[in-house]
């Protein structure tokens, strides 16, 4: 009975009041979940294991949820790399020496994969690493970033989503500034004459595109939006949404033609011949690829007067022994 | 592909949902498949307008794969391997063939003593020929030899498909070889380390051979007719092709077919391996689909009944002892903790917890324990990566940063600081 007890009376001390389902799910879990996790092993006792789990469940389930669904939910969590990373944001040794074996290298490696540059890859990593140990204090207490993890996905798969927000904050963000910058000039160049020659079609243009994308489901759009702005490959569409590639070609296909169709059609339909209708859709179909890559380019140019620029810089250099 | 006009993409561009972004938590969840029904739709949402998402979750992706072979390497955006019938029939076809060998090797086992008589008959028209010049070659012919190993070869990569089969064939035979190993042993010890080149030669030619040595007191003149008197031929005049075909002992059952299987069929066969977050070592016959617990050290006491290969493997270790390394060290760790796996072709290396390093060359059926040591040193700590460049090529590094590197096939190592 006290194994039954403890859980539900430390589940009552969590900042939120918790629902009756949810208490008698964890408690019913608590034995299981605890075994998988061996969190004793890394210095987490039986009760903060339950504060962890009801904290968990009460950031992802809805207030009202069925004592199935706490149950479903509590057996999908991975408790163990749960377990080892809440262990390790209390500061418990044996917790952090498992950590670093299993992740320090992988962690470089995946940082090294987002950022393609070893500099900006250490600078990642090692950016990361001072979240996880807790450099951040709130209210007198470090705060590691361990403490956000709940176990949804792997440990592994996090530190990996983590890297990868820290990159688009900080190094995507500036350059995607930059281009699209650029674009802006250089799209208006030919964005302009096109819609003061037509401006009526245009607008039935607008209409029946909004139309075709609206008839879209989210994972179409998402698709779309992967291949065709983000220039991602369609084998990392195909794995970003665990189905295999050729899906994802036929599907880029498909879709890119039916949305053609049915721009077309919405067109027609608002008293467009079928030739004008079609003119106006080919209009920009040319700039397109090429307006992607720049957009989108991983690397910036490198700079048109790169030459004229070194020489002074070099001139400087072996100026300046002489000079000291 | 069809190509979507700029003013669609445009649209594409816009942000019409605002919302907060999910959190860490949720997109590896998401990427991962781990998400259920209205949560996965609602991250679906977000991805579907919100493009740093889309790129979080992008570059979040986990390493395609080991890169095993170098077929799985090449990405072919619109191929025609991109229609999924040509991959399936490829992939039926080479299941097939898999299929096929194991059944025509099963019949060959199961008639096992018509295939030693037909062999001995093959083995016997060799040392008549050379009994006239005769030599300190062994019975078995280096053509015959190469053959073998290439059949043994081909097992193997059928044993990839079908580690059930071979297992069961093994033990079958397992009996068939103490009787051999036995007897040699009783007609001459077995010292030295056998000749590497002639471990492949089969059981069926070294049956013979034995009959044939124990037929030669009985005839000690012999005619030139039948198979038996023409081994005894080779066994009067020359003592070392019997001597060599007795220390052949250690043989693998499995060499006594002569299928040849295609290297094609082999890359298909190439596993692909990983480590799960709790340190257990996975394989993949089907680019990752599925994946099965491989634990060396299971392996290892499988093979460890099976006396005659047990043999081959410390008699390999002893050839490759000649250095200062400590292999085939048979201490069972079933409890083994990996962290790293390397793979190139059939090589493939796993580390792990505590200096736990096993090395196979067959693509995952036999795998020896390595400890890696220079210099009075020895690898003891965790083992966090491993690296091969090529497969002479590699380099271990541990937790306790050191830097192992070897450039043969880690027969040797050199600890770096």
């Amino acid at each position: 009975m006290s194994g039954l007890s403890q859980p539900l009376l430390f589940c009552m001390g969590v900042t939120k009041p918790i629902s009756v389902s949810l208490q008698s799910a964890v408690s019913e879990l608590l034995g299981e979940l605890q075994a998988r996790s061996e969190c004793e092993r890394i210095g987490l006792s039986r009760e903060s294991f339950a504060a962890i789990l009801c904290d968990v469940a009460d950031k992802y389930l809805p207030a009202a949820c069925s004592h199935s669904e706490a149950r479903t939910f509590l057996l999908s969590l991975r408790v163990e790399e749960l377990a080892l990373a809440r262990a390790c944001a209390a500061g418990h040794d044996a917790a952090w020496e498992i950590f670093l074996t299993r992740y320090r290298e992988k962690l470089y490696q995946s940082a090294l994969r987002i950022a393609r540059e070893d500099s900006a890859a250490r600078d990642l990593a090692d950016t990361l690493y001072a979240e996880l140990y807790g450099t951040t204090t709130r209210g007198g207490e470090r705060i590691s970033k361990l403490a956000s993890f709940t176990g949804r996905g792997s440990l592994e798969g996090w530190l990996r989503t983590v890297l990868a927000q820290e990159f688009v904050n900080r190094y995507r963000r500036t350059r995607r500034l930059v281009s699209l910058d650029e674009e802006g000039e250089e799209g208006s160049q030919f964005a302009a004459p096109e819609t003061e020659a037509v401006p009526s079609p245009d607008s039935r243009l607008e209409s029946a595109t909004s139309r075709a994308l609206a008839s879209l489901s989210n994972q179409e759009r998402m698709v779309l939006a992967s291949y065709f702005l983000d220039g991602r490959t369609l084998a990392e569409i195909a794995r970003m949404l665990g189905v295999h590639e050729s899906t994802i070609s036929r599907k880029v296909d498909k879709l890119a033609k039916s949305l053609r169709k049915k721009i077309l059609a919405s067109m027609m339909q608002q008293g467009m011949a079928r030739r004008q209708a079609e003119e106006a859709l080919e209009a920009d179909v040319r700039d397109l690829r090429l307006d992607i890559r720049r957009t989108l380019a991983q690397e910036p140019a490198p700079a048109p007067f790169s030459d004229q620029r070194e020489a002074p810089v070099e001139a400087r250099t072996q100026g300046d022994p002489a000079n000291s | 592909m069809q190509d979507v006009p700029q003013f669609v993409l445009k649209r594409l561009r816009e942000k019409t949902v605002a919302g907060s972004h999910p959190d860490a938590d949720l997109l590896t969840a998401f990427a991962e498949q781990c998400l259920l029904g209205s949560e996965r739709a609602r991250v679906m949402d977000h991805l579907a307008t919100c493009g740093d998402c889309r790129d979080i979750v992008a570059l979040a992706l986990p390493a395609p794969e080991i890169a095993v072979s170098p077929v799985s390497v090449i990405r072919v955006r619109r191929g025609w391997l991109g229609l999924p019938i040509l991959r399936w029939g490829a992939l039926a076809a080479g299941l097939t063939a898999v299929i096929s060998v194991g059944v025509l090797q099963y019949t060959h086992n199961r008639n096992g003593d018509m295939v030693a008589s037909i062999r001995a008959q093959e083995a016997v028209t060799l040392p008549s020929a050379s009994s006239a010049a005769p030599s300190t070659q062994p019975a078995v012919s280096p053509t015959e030899g190469r053959k073998q190993a290439s059949s043994a070869l081909g097992d193997r990569a059928s044993t990839g498909h079908k580690p059930a089969v071979e297992v069961g064939r093994r033990d079958r035979s397992a009996s068939h070889d103490v009787i051999f190993a036995q007897s040699t042993q009783s007609a001459s010890a077995p010292s030295a380390p056998p000749n590497p080149n002639a471990a492949n030669s089969d059981s069926a030619t070294l049956s013979q051979n034995l009959f044939a040595q124990n037929e030669a007191e009985q005839f000690p003149d012999g005619g030139n007719v039948t198979n038996l008197t023409s081994f005894e031929v080779v066994k009067a005049k020359d003592p070392v092709p019997a001597q060599a075909a007795s220390n052949n002992a250690p043989v693998s059952p499995a060499s006594a077919s002569t299928l040849q299987t295609s290297p094609s069929l082999m890359l298909r066969a190439l596993p692909r391996w990983t480590v799960t977050s709790s340190g257990v070592l996975q394989r993949s016959f089907d680019g990752g689909n599925t994946w099965e617990n491989v634990s060396p050290a299971l392996s290892e006491a499988l093979i460890g009944s099976h006396p005659a290969t047990q043999r081959a493997i410390e008699a390999d270790a002893a050839n490759s002892a000649q250095a200062k390394n400590q292999n085939a060290e048979v201490a069972l760790d079933p409890g083994a903790v990996f962290h790293a796996v390397a793979a190139f072709g059939l090589e493939v290396w796993a580390g792990g917890s505590g200096g736990v390093l096993y090395h196979t060359s067959d693509g995952g059926t036999h795998w020896v324990r390595v400890t890696p040591s220079a210099a009075g040193a020895r690898l003891t700590g965790d083992i966090i990566a491993i690296q091969f460049s090529d497969p002479q090529q590699g380099k271990i590094s541990t937790s306790n940063a050191e830097l192992w590197t070897t450039s043969d096939t880690g027969l040797t190592w050199q600890k770096q600081q």
